[in-house]
């Protein structure tokens, strides 16, 4: 294992390190207020039309959706044993660890799979391509265009985010990572857990308040 | 701040305990559930129980309470900038005049 030296504008390691949190921490803002304003124009229209909101909700199964959240919740416990273990040096369980984040992750899209092509299949699609007859709210298309644009958004943030953590796996396994040197790791690990902080209230705001 | 805290196991076991509880209570409090009805107090029991949730990730599972402050405050400035967005958006709701449906 050889030592990796910091890049030249730091002072030291642990100076890159904190610096390059720095940024994930700044990007992950982003990603929250994203999805904030997103929140914002489901309440404001959720307001504005409850019967449809209503109408819509009862597409989606709360089984389905509490069964995400503790794959998702577990999924950022097994990052965080990733990380830990990198911290104490031991490549073998980080490895595990990430491996297990990768399938946890790799099911919640199964599980999005099987919702999806249920809607699909009804014709229950956003916008202009909405196409289902038995609608009783004129504007039901508009629910499901907030809900594939919203789940669909953190969907494919759990795809880049299983695309980073695949590239750390890869990274760990080659023993590039011991407790000096985990930094991408970290940033990956935060990006996984505000997926997680997202869903945690995706999950209410869809599937249990309508 | 601890540039490099490592969090033991058992405390990253009993988060994942507390998230796993949280989520089984908002799940029976839910309407479609158990059909436990409250009106609008449903809506502020689940996000009250998320918010929870999100502050026992955000600490523990993301560090934060290790965190340095630069970065933890730039974390709890977004949360602001959306707490505005909120209040202006209550606002908007709580004084819109009652409008016809126009469809």
């Amino acid at each position: 294992m050889t030592m990796r030296k910091h890049a030249h504008h730091f002072k030291d390691g642990d100076h890159e390190f904190s610096a390059s949190k720095m940024g994930v921490w700044l990007f992950l803002c982003t990603e929250i207020v994203m999805f904030g304003v997103l929140f914002v124009a489901y309440f404001l229209y959720h307001n504005q039309y409850p019967e449809t909101f209503a109408e819509g909700a009862k597409f989606l199964d709360w089984r389905l959706g509490a069964l995400n959240t503790v794959v998702l919740l577990f999924s950022s416990f097994t990052m965080a044993l990733g990380i830990h273990f990198c911290q104490k040096n031991d490549s073998k369980k980080a490895v595990l660890n990430l491996a297990l984040t990768l399938i946890l992750g790799a099911v919640f899209m199964i599980v999005k799979y099987y919702e999806y092509s249920h809607k699909f299949h009804l014709g229950l699609y956003p916008g202009k391509f909405f196409s289902y007859e038995a609608a009783e709210s004129v504007n039901l298309a508009m629910y499901f265009s907030f809900y594939f644009l919203m789940t669909g958004l953190h969907g494919l943030h759990i795809l880049i985010g299983m695309g980073v953590i695949t590239w750390v796996l890869i990274r760990a396994r080659r023993g590039e990572f011991n407790s000096k040197y985990y930094t991408p790791v970290e940033g990956v690990g935060l990006f996984w857990h505000v997926i997680d902080l997202i869903w945690i209230y995706l999950f209410p705001l869809l599937y249990l308040v309508g | 701040m601890d540039l490099h805290h490592i969090t033991p196991i058992k405390t990253y076991i009993k988060v994942l305990a507390l998230l796993l509880f949280l989520t089984f209570i908002t799940v029976i409090v839910a309407k479609p559930v158990s059909g436990f009805d409250l009106g609008h107090l449903n809506t502020f029991v689940a996000f009250a129980i998320a918010t929870v949730k999100a502050v026992a990730v955000g600490l523990i599972f993301m560090g934060l309470k290790h965190e340095n402050k630069v970065s933890r405050n730039y974390f709890i400035s977004a949360i602001l900038v959306l707490l505005v967005l909120f209040s202006f958006l209550a606002f908007d709701i709580a004084t819109r005049e009652v409008l016809v449906n126009p469809l």
